[in-house]
């Protein structure tokens, strides 16, 4: 069967000849951590349940030093477009020890760190391998016990496959060796009867580590610092600190109408995790969609109206085709833009048939724009964003119009060109 | 300013003007009704910027004066005092106080040069309609006007009056309602056309108790009378799509059937119908109507059988052999089919991708009424 890449963690770029190699990848996960919908409020925790989180170390840098043995044992970095703008992505081990870490721009890590070599990210390459590895897991849980958390991260419920502790444990080992077998790299690996603490468990021990967390050793997660739970961020981090929270046991030790008050109810499902009292399952994506968005931000602000006709057309092209491979048709659409001084302007429309037609988005779209506050010289626009909503399966059926007869394009053939040979290969001509 | 008002007179009126002060207004005086007091003449006016209307009702007149009264409390007080009189006090801070029989009731008003008022034209064009006509007329066709916001050249009526005719119509671009008087006269040197925004239509719809209406206008706005009332509303400035165009002259597929069995036949589909198109397809022999529904999303499908005659102007086809199928939107089909006042109907058709036109099978005298629809095509 030939599988297809998800588009989840890639927006395509165009504009230049190797677009279709160097797509930009969005390192956010899925989700943060487990919404309160997701766990289950009538049992306190999993008892008898074995979860593994595998994360891969360092992972697009680790790739690029396998792939070229010159980078070996040298400082890596990748992200950006190699001239020293962007941001680094990843950094590999030994640029680490410079303190290069992810979210720097380039041009910063370079004058921490003269000798570092900076890559470009090749989306697709990295995405494979991900693939390669989901693939993998099948053979050791079935399909629906698998997660892919993000583009690095998954997660695997052994509870079907696995007794006890110590056949997750013989499990995992053999999914990390498949790991070295199948693309010679290297993963951390945590395994723990709750999600929360098997990504605990991952960092415990980082590169090519492989952690073990059970109800009796759990002491080894409590002294973790509470920032590393998934969900607290540095902002969060910060806020628990003053509430005299610093470890994750003091985390889980703290009364609920504190985390409450600071935090509403994700303080309380903050609490839960630290406690080990996660209960959510594998996430399975939802069959039927309900929306479907798409924001890009733009390195260069923008106010020209050509040029935000064309970024909007991109947008649209892009939702389109994201619409037509899911076999979907929306009734509404919502189009924003955000300025430099982070003012918002927004606005929805119902759409006049439910469609996916390029054409149509893109018109609907330009007549929400009009109305909404344009970008001057002054105020440019740095983000643009499309949301289409209510969605249905596509029946490939319309409702004539007894004033307009445009003709059927073939879209599915230019989507099938588009992916072959990258975005700005083909496009439909949209008259002025 | 001051008068007194029996209690019923002013709910009479205070109920209509109400329905068009904005429920969520961006500009606060708008939630407020203007009073003007001149002599016994009391005007009442209400406005969301786009529509105003203006009312006048006879009162005991004191000291003239103006004040702009917040609405919704002015009438929840009023409308349980409809037996009494009420004396209306309002000192030069806008204070208002009213009197009823057992009670003193004190409101804070508005000063009313703040309230937005309409512009009074002089010139206007003229057309004059008899009250039971516009009502009637309005509301066989307004369910065709296009409500979404994108196309606003669709979004309200065209009335168009010629010497000897008068003739509304609406469209959406999927389906089309025009409706004409032929016993119409107009003294007018050349044709009139206008498009009266949706809204106003339906205000005009729901006030008009068969009262005789003058429609007056210009390049850009409009002005509606009846009875006391005056509706003061913006005219859609976009072309009207060139609709004569595209209705068929050439249909010659002729279905005839009961209005009753065929409307409900399409209630009980538009239940199985799928909730984008709702599409129902329609099979039609000599002698039958199929009409069958489904829903692949949910999986629920639906089909019924009504007796019709069906037949074609050529005589060629044998419908018996290879029966006509047609799909529609089932909600745009019963629209129309509930618009028809006889007891059957008839629907002519070209072939499956050009429009159906529904007529009934007899008109009234002085009148010429027509539904057309769009079909849905299948891919």
């Amino acid at each position: 069967m030939q599988q297809t890449i998800s588009s989840t963690f890639f927006i395509p770029r165009e504009g230049t000849d190797f677009d279709d190699l160097y797509r930009r990848v969005r390192i956010m996960p899925l989700y943060s951590f487990p919404h309160t919908k997701d766990l289950n409020w009538r049992i306190r925790e999993h008892t008898d349940r074995f979860f593994v989180h595998i994360d891969f170390d360092a992972f697009y840098a680790q790739v690029e030093q396998r792939d070229n043995v010159k980078l070996r044992g040298k400082p890596v970095s990748v992200g950006g477009t190699g001239g020293g703008k962007g941001i680094v992505m990843t950094a590999s081990y030994e640029a680490r020890a410079y303190g290069v870490d992810t979210g720097m721009s380039v041009l910063e890590a370079k004058k921490i760190c003269p000798q570092l070599i900076s890559l470009p990210c090749y989306g697709p390459k990295y995405e494979s391998i991900m693939l390669n590895l989901m693939n993998a897991l099948k053979e050791f849980v079935p399909e629906d016990c698998i997660e892919q958390y993000s583009i690095d991260e998954c997660f695997a419920d052994l509870t079907p496959v696995a007794k006890d502790f110590f056949e997750a444990v013989k499990i995992a080992s053999a999914i990390k060796r498949r790991i070295r077998e199948l693309e010679n790299l290297t993963a951390s690996m945590g395994i723990s009867y709750n999600k929360t603490y098997a990504k605990l468990a991952t960092k415990l021990q980082k590169p090519d580590g492989f952690s073990v967390i059970t109800q009796e050793n759990k002491e080894k997660i409590f002294s973790m610092p509470a920032g590393k739970l998934w969900g607290v961020g540095r902002r969060n981090e910060l806020r628990l600190l003053m509430l005299g929270v610093r470890t994750i046991r003091d985390l889980a030790g703290s009364s609920e109408r504190m985390l409450r008050q600071e935090f509403g109810v994700n303080g309380l499902v903050f609490r839960k995790l630290a406690r080990g009292e996660d209960t959510s399952e594998i996430f399975r994506k939802e069959r039927s969609e309900k929306s479907l968005n798409h924001y890009h931000t733009l390195s260069e602000p923008i106010y020209r109206p050509a040029d935000v006709k064309t970024e909007i057309r991109r947008i649209g092209e892009y939702i389109c085709r994201k619409l037509r491979s899911k076999n979907l048709v929306a009734g509404y659409m919502h189009l924003s833009v955000r300025f430099e001084n982070l003012r918002y302007a927004s606005d929805l429309v119902k759409l006049t048939n439910y469609t996916s037609d390029d054409r149509e988005i893109f018109n609907t779209a330009l007549s929400v724009y009009r109305r909404l506050h344009k970008p001057t010289k002054e105020m440019k626009g740095r983000q643009f964003g499309m949301g289409v909503y209510d969605l249905h399966t596509d029946l490939k059926e319309k409702n004539l119009n007894l004033f307009e007869s445009e003709p059927e394009l073939p879209y599915r053939a230019l989507d099938r060109l588009k992916s072959k040979y990258g975005e700005g290969v083909i496009r439909v001509g949209i008259g002025s | 300013m001051k008068f007194s008002v029996t209690g019923e007179n002013l709910v009479e009126y205070l109920s209509k003007v109400i329905t068009v002060v904005p429920n969520r207004s961006p500009l606060p005086i708008l939630d407020n009704i203007l009073f003007q007091l001149e002599g016994n003449k009391l005007q009442m006016t209400s406005s969301d910027l786009e529509i105003f209307m203006r009312t006048e009702l006879d009162v005991k007149g004191g000291r003239d004066g103006s004040v702009a009264v917040p609405a919704k409390r002015l009438l929840d007080i009023t409308r349980t005092l409809t037996s009494e009189k009420l004396d209306f006090d309002v000192n030069e801070k806008n204070r208002i106080t009213i009197k009823s029989k057992r009670g003193k009731f004190t409101l804070g008003g508005e000063p009313s040069d703040e309230f937005p008022l309409p512009e009074e034209k002089k010139d206007m064009n003229k057309i004059d309609i008899k009250g039971p006509v516009i009502k009637r007329f309005l509301s066989k066709i307004i369910h065709a006007v296009n409500t979404d916001e994108m196309r606003r050249n669709m979004a309200g009526v065209l009335t168009e009056a010629s010497a000897d005719q008068l003739k509304i119509v609406a469209t959406d671009g999927f389906r089309l309602s025009k409706i004409i008087k032929t016993d119409f006269k107009h003294e007018a040197d050349n044709d009139e056309k206008i498009v009266i925004p949706y809204k106003t239509a339906q205000h005009i719809l729901r006030l008009n108790n068969n009262e005789d209406t003058v429609i007056e206008y210009d390049d850009h706005d409009l002005k509606i009378s009846f009875d006391s009332i005056a509706v003061y509303s913006k005219l859609i400035d976009d072309t009207f799509p060139n609709y004569e165009n595209v209705i068929p002259s050439d249909n010659d597929k002729i279905l005839r059937i009961n209005k009753h069995a065929f409307s409900d036949s399409l209630v009980r589909a538009l239940i199985f119908a799928d909730v984008i198109t709702k599409r129902v397809r329609l099979e039609i022999t000599t002698s039958s109507l199929q009409i069958r529904a489904d829903n692949p999303e949910i999986g629920s499908e639906g089909e019924e059988m009504i007796d019709c005659s069906f037949n074609s102007k050529t005589g060629t086809e044998d419908f018996d052999k290879t029966p006509f199928v047609i799909a529609f939107n089932a909600g745009y089909l019963l629209d129309a089919v509930s618009q028809m006042e006889t007891e059957e109907l008839n629907v002519s058709f070209g072939n499956p991708s050009k429009a159906a036109i529904i007529t009934p099978t007899e008109q009234k005298s002085g009148e010429d009424f027509i539904e057309l629809i769009m079909p849905v095509r299948v891919g």
